[in-house]
């Protein structure tokens, strides 16, 4: 019952953020994400994620394009093992936006802490990314909180609760800028290969540029390790 | 500037959507079952049977006890955890209420000095480097024993009391390629009597 209440006050809280003049986006992001083990040190993480945008403003594009795909993104990273909790990654994304296609170059260090009854996990990513011959740079870091919703532990056929809180200062056309995101998500642990979780995702862009976006995604979310 | 198009005018999405459902459907294939065989979950205290809450009653005064129950290849145990005098106690009891052990949350300079210098040797001689991240004192005897121990913070040294360590470590032994977390009981003379390397659960879901 708890979580259903702090569902609703994330959605809330997005919708209440929303004010009319500002920019705003609403949609839903299906994401795919597999792992594939090579070895006991490396990993191939790979990651198809499809937005599609059911409502924005206050150009309200959709009402007049009807039905959007946004974008379409494709990643592979492959990390490199330093324990079970640690990793060191590079990877590269291929996005396809209005039909045309921008390269990002990933570059990432992640560290998982295991807690008594949760979990903590560290990302640092840097990226380079490049639209219209363009190029954008960001640095990145996320703290995830993940918690079982029963016991200590996220066994098999256990729900948990998952939080993100990442901040991407991104320097952008000779300007910097910063883009907050916070993800509330439950999941549910099917196996130990294999997640779904769902939440939403509140993302806040060009927050210095007094221009801010705010974008509320529907998260729906596959884990697979291979 | 965020950019839109409409799908209907583009036959990449008409692919996109394909690509999507195509990937969706292979990967969807059963996959081989590798069920975990031991999970523990949370119960309420009135699942648990009276002479297990009133050891934790008269032994732990007012501490509050969180209970689990743990499933097992060799079946069921009940669990009571609390923090006692500033350390983390784990109770551990039968489906009937009869105590088991009592693991307490230790640092490792607080092992016996014979049993740390064994294990000091047993990891220096196994693993090219290590560092322990958890200790705990296993305790097993009678409950009027364990009672005594845990409310006097005395070792009683009885033939009926056993000690155990066991201990979490980070290691790497010259057949790892990387580091790797271990599980490693020992007796009270330091000697192993059981090491198991712990399989991390997946973290692709938290670092992707």
């Amino acid at each position: 019952m708890k979580n259903h209440f702090l569902f609703g006050y994330f959605f809330l809280f997005c919708i209440s953020s929303l004010r009319g003049q500002d920019r705003y986006q609403l949609g839903v992001i299906p994401q795919i994400n597999n792992e594939f083990s090579l070895g006991d040190r490396y990993e191939l993480n790979s990651k198809v994620e499809i937005r599609q945008l059911l409502k924005d403003g206050p150009s309200n594009l959709t009402a007049q394009k009807g039905f959007h795909f946004e974008r379409s993104d494709f990643e592979t990273i492959l990390n490199r093992k330093l324990s079970p909790l640690d990793g060191v990654g590079v990877g590269y994304l291929l996005r396809i936006e209005e039909g045309k296609l921008v390269h990002r170059f990933i570059q990432q260090y992640a560290h998982v802490q295991n807690k008594i009854g949760f979990r903590l996990a560290h990302r640092f990513r840097s990226d380079q990314t490049i639209t219209d011959n363009e190029w954008s740079f960001r640095i990145r870091y996320r703290l995830s909180f993940e918690k079982p919703l029963e016991g200590l532990e996220i066994d098999p056929k256990e729900f948990y609760l998952k939080i993100n809180n990442e901040y991407l200062p991104t320097y952008a056309k000779k300007e910097l800028d910063v883009e907050i995101r916070l993800l509330a998500s439950l999941g549910y642990n099917l196996s130990d290969k294999m997640k779904f979780e769902t939440g939403f995702d509140y993302r806040a862009e060009d927050i210095i540029a007094k221009n801010t976006e705010h974008q509320c995604w529907l998260n729906l979310g596959w884990f697979h390790s291979f | 500037m965020t950019l839109i198009y409409c799908i209907e005018n583009k036959g990449i999405a008409r692919r996109l959507r394909i690509l999507f459902i195509l990937a969706f459907s292979i990967l969807s294939q059963p996959i081989e079952a590798q069920e975990k065989l031991e999970r523990e979950y949370r119960i309420a205290a009135e699942h648990v049977p009276e002479k297990a809450k009133s050891f934790i009653k008269a032994t732990y005064l007012n501490a509050k006890a969180k209970w689990y129950r743990e499933e097992g290849l060799s079946g069921f145990t009940l669990e009571a955890k609390l923090k006692w005098k500033g350390q983390r106690h784990s109770v551990e009891f039968d489906t009937l209420g009869n105590l088991q052990d009592i693991e307490i949350g230790i640092k490792f300079e607080e092992v016996e000095d014979i049993a740390r210098k064994q294990i000091e040797t047993h990891l220096q001689t196994n693993f090219q480097h290590y560092r322990i991240v958890k200790t705990q004192v296993q305790l097993k005897g009678s409950s009027a024993q364990l009672q005594r121990i845990v409310g006097n913070q005395t070792r009683e040294t009885t033939e009926e009391l056993i000690i155990n360590y066991e201990l979490i470590v980070k290691a790497r032994s010259s057949q790892d390629k990387i580091s790797s977390f271990y599980e490693i009981l020992v007796n009270k003379q330091g000697e192993v009597i059981k090491l198991s390397k712990i399989v991390e659960r997946a973290v692709n879901h938290l670092i992707f």
